[in-house]
């Protein structure tokens, strides 16, 4: 007599290779107990066959998108819902920044003398995209936000991408004002974001911390980086890299 | 470390098919099952920088789905899990009406399993996770798991015949 636990082990591929061989042997002498090994294979097919076609589904586009852009967890269900409903396709707001950046260059910002300023071209279009340059590629390559330098450029937080790469959010203060974030890639700084900073009411200044950079910039970023904005001891070790990853 | 937080995106990704195939056996609802897999997910990319599974990332993805479902979601599904299928928006695939029907009466059966039970026959039926495996995930003795296996196949065999 085989115990039930035994064969229930048996079906499920739970024996050492010893004692599946003796059950094996002893099921040939015990239809009774053959019979309950071939009721419990039903039962386990008919169970993997009920769930199979969950596999075969496609998987939703929000479950994959969760994967790649990994927030903080949802602190309830009801969120995890609202945010399925509300959250934009993931990359719209690199979208959005590419139709800015696109404008600077059809025309848009034409009279606003950004890409003509007396300090040079601050941007210029390559095929990896958009590039910072002149002032612009200086600041990101030299200034650190932790020793802040006088200047139109000023640069805010900077931290890893989701890719791997190192970003820099910065604001230029002349020419109209200009905000974004730019990474780092293949010696170049590529621009992630660009939009106009919001002037503080009454000041007349563009405000320069991080904290105030447009809600679109802030947002791109926000999607974008992996773990934590650098402090200033990382922010320095990342420019001793050149801002390699 | 940045491209192996990548690799196990890429893996866990992977895996979704499996993990909500996991999160349907425990809520019959396509959407609350989908919910539960989204807040598990956010979970453990959370966690994927301070701790990473050591061992298989099924068998850590799944205990993460389940902790999910007891500490948060299981409070807030929508519905009794007793409802009819078409409501629950299941569709069973493309088999014949009798596969359909064999595949709706097994799993209506496991949704009245004691939840208990339900995870272990998912994890070792269903997921073909060995017992310790299946123990590691639900935290319990391996005795425990295996006993209330034994009872699961004793009640859905009385439920089917």
């Amino acid at each position: 007599m085989i115990p039930d636990d035994q064969l229930t082990a048996y079906i499920d591929g739970q024996l050492d290779a010893a004692t599946r061989a003796r059950v094996e042997r002893e099921l040939a002498d015990d239809p009774q107990a053959a019979e309950r090994v071939s009721q419990l294979r039903a039962q386990a097919e008919r169970l993997r066959a009920a769930y199979a076609s969950v596999l075969a589904e496609p998987v939703p586009d929000r479950l994959v998108a969760a994967v790649r852009a990994a927030g903080p967890p949802p602190a309830s269900l009801e969120e995890a819902r609202a945010r399925r409903t509300a959250r934009a396709p993931v990359r719209w707001a690199l979208r959005e920044w590419a139709a800015v950046a696109a404008a600077v260059f059809v025309g848009a910002l034409v009279g606003q003398r950004l890409s003509t300023s007396p300090s040079g071209g601050l941007l210029h279009p390559a095929p990896a995209g958009l590039l910072a340059d002149g002032a612009l590629a200086t600041a990101l390559s030299e200034q650190l936000a932790s020793a802040p330098a006088g200047g139109t450029v000023q640069v805010g937080i900077s931290y890893r991408a989701k890719e791997g790469e190192l970003c820099r959010s910065f604001v230029v203060a002349s020419s109209g004002g200009l905000a974004g974030a730019a990474c780092h890639r293949d010696g170049a700084w590529v621009i992630q974001a660009l939009a106009r900073p919001t002037k503080t009411p009454g000041s007349g200044e563009y405000k320069l911390a991080a904290s105030e950079l447009p809600p679109a910039v802030m947002r791109a970023i926000e999607e974008q980086m992996d773990g934590e904005p650098f402090d200033a001891a990382a922010e320095a070790a990342a420019q001793r890299r050149g801002w390699r990853p | 470390m940045n491209r192996s937080h990548e690799a196990l995106q890429q893996e866990i990704i992977a895996l979704l098919p499996r993990l909500r195939r996991f999160a349907r056996t425990i809520t019959r609802h396509v959407d609350d099952a989908d919910d539960l897999v989204q807040v598990a997910v956010e979970r453990a990319l959370k966690r994927l920088d301070q701790q990473r599974p050591d061992g298989r990332l099924d068998g850590w993805m799944l205990k993460i789905i389940k902790n999910a479902w007891i500490d948060e979601v299981r409070a807030r599904v929508r519905r009794d899990p007793l409802f009819a299928p078409e409501e629950a928006g299941a569709h069973v695939g493309e088999g014949s009406a009798e596969a359909d029907q064999q595949a709706l009466s097994i799993q209506a059966a496991m949704a009245r399993l004691p939840e208990e039970q339900r995870l272990a026959v998912s994890l070792v039926l269903v997921e073909g996770l060995a017992y310790q495996e299946a123990a590691d995930v639900l935290d319990v003795p391996i005795g425990t798991l295996t006993s209330r296996l034994s009872r699961a196949r004793d009640a859905l065999q009385a439920m089917l015949a």
